[in-house]
């Protein structure tokens, strides 16, 4: 790809990404900063954070709704669970609600109507997200030269039933054959500079971001033999991402100032906050 | 297998009684039959009568006289409910196109909003295509059409997606893909429902009913 140095590109963080399917009127607000940017980019990273939160969920509801096939059960489930990702479920089954409310009431078994309905449109939209994250609709490229990451490459998976694993543990020789550790190794001296002064304590109860990022690369520079699976590298996700775009992308976007602030320079690239009004 | 001449023998040698000692060889017979070997000729009465009755068995039966439960006639009627139901559809769609001014619905659309909401429900209930693709193609109108304030985009959506999906015979994936180009062509959001409140009527909950509830 020959790349016109005078151009901007920029690269978007997965909050960017995610704000574009989940808040329409935040994504004319989004096309207004984008504008003075010929050339839009994600990465394989960024896919890879897509898969686990959005699809994820996606795919855990569509589960629940299958093996319930009622509604009512599977909001009450999720609604006393006390599980990381529960404001996204209950966001993602109140907007299900608003729609599937519609069934007519002398419909029988109604509540079960209602869990099937969700289902379907759950699996339409499991494949459509994976394959909206690659299209031009999105992003003109997604970047994957340095790291390559295997699990974002492959696309949701339905059995015959249920959907597959989304994110299998990541293991050399069985399903992975991406780059990750090798791009931390050829870069350990930059992040190191870059983030160690914003690092939390390493006896943190709650380690920041960049304090994670400092074990994973601790991880993979003490041991040739390392074998990092996703959620390590979705701990040191930014950083990646931002290695991954370095000298492809002149911008950095995302509503995450603590962690891009930081990271964007470390590659040469500007950083934009993007704030919604 | 035995041919009907030997039944027709077993049934005139039927009516003597075996002797009790032979009856556990001759349902020994019968099962050596039952499992294709040929009856030899040191059968007894009881062997052939055990012959009858599987010959009885595996004769094939009659085939029903409901013209409904014949698979073929309910592919049929399922069809053609199924393009009847487009057909319904189209002529609701066509009415609230025809009424755009200005890239505005006209006042009355929501009579044929709620009318095509209705047909796409009962939509749902027909067997037809592959799995249960036909209804995640009604899932995907329902989830851009309901509980919304319709638009000029909306009813076309339903006019051109009803148009694709009455080109099929066989409805699979790929009139579902088909239906989900035609909505982002015409800029409505596939993330509706589901990741994003986009243009929602009225928000709803699930409140617990308790007696105090009640009594308000």
């Amino acid at each position: 790809m020959t790349l016109t140095i005078s151009m901007k590109r920029a690269l978007l963080d997965t909050t960017i990404s995610v704000d574009m399917i989940k808040m329409p009127k935040r994504k004319g607000h989004l096309m207004n900063i984008l504008s003075p940017y010929p050339l839009r980019m994600s990465t394989s990273i960024a896919l890879l954070e897509f898969k686990a939160v959005v699809l994820a969920e996606t795919i855990f509801l569509y589960n629940a709704f299958r093996k319930s096939h009622d509604f009512i059960d599977v909001y009450h489930q999720v609604a006393e669970s006390r599980h990381r990702q529960q404001p996204l479920r209950m966001h993602i089954i109140g907007n299900i609600l608003n729609i599937v409310n519609s069934i007519p009431p002398h419909v029988p078994n109604r509540n079960s109507e209602m869990a099937e309905m969700a289902a379907e449109q759950l699996e339409n939209y499991i494949f459509w997200a994976y394959k909206w994250f690659k299209s031009s609709d999105h992003v003109d490229s997604i970047l994957d030269q340095k790291i390559n990451c295997t699990r974002a490459k492959e696309p949701p998976v339905k059995k015959t039933v249920r959907f597959d694993t989304n994110l299998p543990v990541c293991k050399r020789g069985t399903n992975k054959t991406c780059q990750v550790e090798a791009a931390l190794r050829g870069q350990e001296q930059d992040i190191r500079d870059a983030i160690s002064g914003f690092a939390s304590q390493p006896d943190d109860p709650q380690p920041n971001q960049f304090r994670k990022t400092l074990n994973v690369l601790n991880l993979v520079c003490t041991n040739d033999s390392a074998d990092l699976s996703h959620a390590q590298c979705r701990n040191a996700g930014d950083c990646l991402a931002a290695l991954e775009a370095q000298s492809y992308a002149t911008h950095a976007l995302s509503t995450n100032n603590t962690e891009w602030e930081i990271v964007a320079p470390m590659v040469d690239m500007e950083f934009v906050p993007v704030i919604y009004e | 297998m035995h041919d009907a001449t030997n039944t027709f023998d077993t049934v005139s040698t039927a009516r003597y009684e075996p002797a009790s000692s032979d009856r556990n060889v001759a349902l020994g017979s019968s099962v050596s039959l039952l499992k294709g070997q040929a009856a030899d000729s040191s059968q007894t009465s009881l062997d052939r009568i055990s012959q009858q009755s599987v010959s009885h068995q595996e004769r094939p039966k009659a085939k029903p006289k409901n013209k409904t439960a014949n698979p073929a006639n309910a592919d049929v009627r399922n069809y053609k409910a199924f393009r009847l139901a487009c057909d319904e559809i189209l002529i609701q769609a066509k009415e609230l196109i025809d009424g755009i001014i200005d890239d505005k619905l006209g006042d009355g659309w929501e009579g044929a909003a709620i009318e095509i909401e209705s047909l796409l429900f009962k939509m749902r209930s027909i067997k037809w295509g592959e799995g249960d693709s036909l209804k995640r193609w009604v899932s995907t109108v329902l989830f851009q059409v309901s509980n919304a304030k319709w638009e000029a985009s909306h009813a076309r959506f339903v006019y051109e997606a009803t148009r694709s999906l009455r080109s099929y015979y066989l409805i699979s994936q790929q009139a579902i893909d088909e239906c989900i180009s035609i909505l982002e062509g015409l800029n409505l959001n596939m993330s509706r429902g589901i990741m994003s409140d986009e243009n929602i009527n009225v928000n709803y909950k699930i409140v617990p009913v308790d007696s105090t509830n009640r009594e308000q």
